[in-house]
């Protein structure tokens, strides 16, 4: 007789198709691989479901029937790591990368990566607002090394794609004919300022600025890889307005 | 109320709905006067975002059940300490009058199944979920409800009925049971026991929540098997069989679930004022 143990590892082997185990079912009309066969459905069911309720522009992009068979691929190399479905599915982006049949997409994985940071900005904890009146207490001369700390729920995401005006073209009821992907890259910035999430376009300035303050780097640097990427950046407004959306909420030195 | 008021309160005997995202905001907007709410716990794991302040802002009107789908009490894998702290934080925050899981395993060499998956009926078997629930309650500092799955098939070395198994469980770890109705049903259909017979072998004592759901009838190569599909309204054959636990155990705290095709909240709530019909008979018949 099978252990436990011996059991629900075979069980697992025959259930993600890894390999053909003998497993000591009771037949009862039907065999022990269809027996198995209604688990093996409910299990992909649920995954791929999880799977299209979190990447939906990135099914719209490639349609129903393309998205089911690279989730079913992914789940076959992906098994799930937790007891929490919700979980699944955050290495699916990088796996959209290297995903042969989505080649001629080369910006896909990289939507769907924008559909991930903005799961994860949407369960993200909520830090309190920056002290303004510790932070107005700080000398003068003591502010350029000031370090900050961040709203987990914000984020910054880099793309070499136009990704958030795919994305923004994917939520359209009709989206319009021609959608261009050969604009510039886009640097999105993620918030969440109450329970909705919302994302905007940051220019070079702004992503240099937010990267390195959100790298830990001093304001002092922060500062000059800003201006370095955008001449004429306006630090001291692009500061407060960070500080406004409570996307920075506290400092150290 | 405060949620703590609410937590201390005996759980009335009334029929509940399993509350799904879809149905979230009509429900805060209409405040229905439904007896009480379930939950998936994992759903609110979250440190923060819209899923759990909304559940927070629900708390407030209504008593709530927390039902885990991951734990994976039967799995012989180790217990999930980082998903029973999150467990145990989110009973914390929502304060709920009940706290369950499931008599299955879903994991197993680390990777998970998202399927209830039936266990052996054995000694060993029962030895291993008994101490795993004993080690969550003692963690949790509470009792929890164990709930029987529907299962599509059964193992060769099994050598405890079903019924037995959960009676055991129960009364070696002190946890108490969630008789899931409609799957004591499914399963008598596909497996050939008396469902009757099994509610029968239940210490009704032990009973404190039962569920009822919609099932499937599916054909497997022309052999007709029933699937959990909580996707439609509860048979015909599953509220003969409600009213018959209910004859032998008294009215329970009960809870209409549904996963999939979800209804209208309307005809959710008129599927829980069915079974709310029939406790109520039973409470007067108790009286």
């Amino acid at each position: 007789m099978l252990s436990l143990p011996e059991l629900q590892q075979r069980f697992a082997q025959a259930l993600t198709g890894t390999q053909a185990m003998e497993l000591p079912i009771r037949g009862n009309r039907l065999s022990a691989g269809q027996r198995l066969q209604v688990y093996r459905h409910n299990m992909q069911s649920a995954l791929v479901g999880v799977l299209r309720a979190v990447y939906p522009a990135s099914e719209r992009l490639v349609g129903e029937e393309f998205f089911g068979a690279a989730a079913h691929a992914y789940l076959k190399a992906n098994p799930s790591q937790s007891g929490n479905i919700q979980d699944y599915g955050g290495a699916f982006p990088r796996f959209l990368d290297g995903f042969e049949p989505a080649a001629s997409l080369p910006y896909l994985g990289d939507v769907a990566a924008l559909e991930w940071c903005r799961v994860e900005a949407a369960v993200a904890p909520s830090h309190a607002p920056m002290d303004l009146a510790a932070l107005a207490a700080v000398p003068l001369e003591s502010q350029s090394e000031l370090r900050f700390r961040t709203q987990p729920a914000a984020r910054v995401f880099r793309s070499r794609f136009p990704v958030l005006t795919i994305w923004d073209y994917c939520q359209s009821v009709a989206p319009e004919e021609g959608l261009d992907i050969d604009l510039p890259g886009e640097c999105v910035l993620f918030a969440r300022p109450g329970l909705d999430v919302y994302m905007r376009r940051l220019t070079p300035g702004e992503y240099a600025f937010v990267d390195r303050l959100y790298d830990g780097r001093a304001f002092e640097e922060a500062c000059q890889q800003a201006l370095r990427a955008e001449p004429g950046f306006d630090v001291a407004r692009k500061f407060s307005e960070l500080v406004q959306e409570e996307i920075l909420t506290g400092f150290y030195r | 109320m405060d949620p703590a008021t609410h937590a201390t309160q005996p759980v009335s005997a009334r029929a509940g709905i399993g509350l799904r995202a879809p149905h979230m905001r009509e429900l805060l907007d209409t405040r229905p006067p439904v007896a009480w709410l379930e939950v998936h716990s994992e759903n609110y794991f979250a440190e923060g975002g819209r899923a759990v302040a909304e559940l927070l802002e629900v708390r407030r009107d209504y008593p709530l059940s927390l039902h885990g789908v991951g734990l994976s009490l039967g799995s012989s894998d180790p217990l999930d300490r980082g998903h029973l702290a999150k467990l145990k934080r989110a009973i914390g925050q929502f304060s709920p009058m009940l706290v369950s899981e499931h008599l299955c395993w879903v994991s197993a060499g680390g990777s998970y199944f998202h399927d209830l998956l039936p266990l052996p009926y054995t000694e060993e078997a029962l030895r291993h979920v008994t101490a795993r629930i004993a080690e969550v309650q003692e963690y949790l500092g509470r009792r929890i409800l164990i709930e029987n799955v529907s299962s599509y098939l059964d193992f060769e070395h099994s050598t405890i009925p079903e019924w037995e198994f959960l009676r055991e469980t129960a009364a070696r770890s002190g946890c108490g049971i969630l008789l899931d109705v409609n799957n004591i049903y499914v399963s008598a259909v596909n497996h050939g026991f008396d469902p009757r017979l099994y509610i029968d072998s239940i210490p009704a004592r032990d009973v404190q929540e039962m569920h009822l759901a919609g099932h499937a009838g599916k054909q497997v190569d022309g052999v007709d098997i029933l699937i959990d599909t909580h996707d439609r309204p509860v048979k015909a054959a599953v509220w003969e069989l409600y009213a018959h636990a209910l004859e032998v155990m008294g009215p329970k705290p009960t809870l209409v679930e549904w996963d999939s095709d979800l209804p209208p909240l309307a005809g959710l709530l008129a599927e829980a004022d069915k079974a709310d019909a029939l406790l109520i008979r039973s409470h007067a018949v108790a009286a």
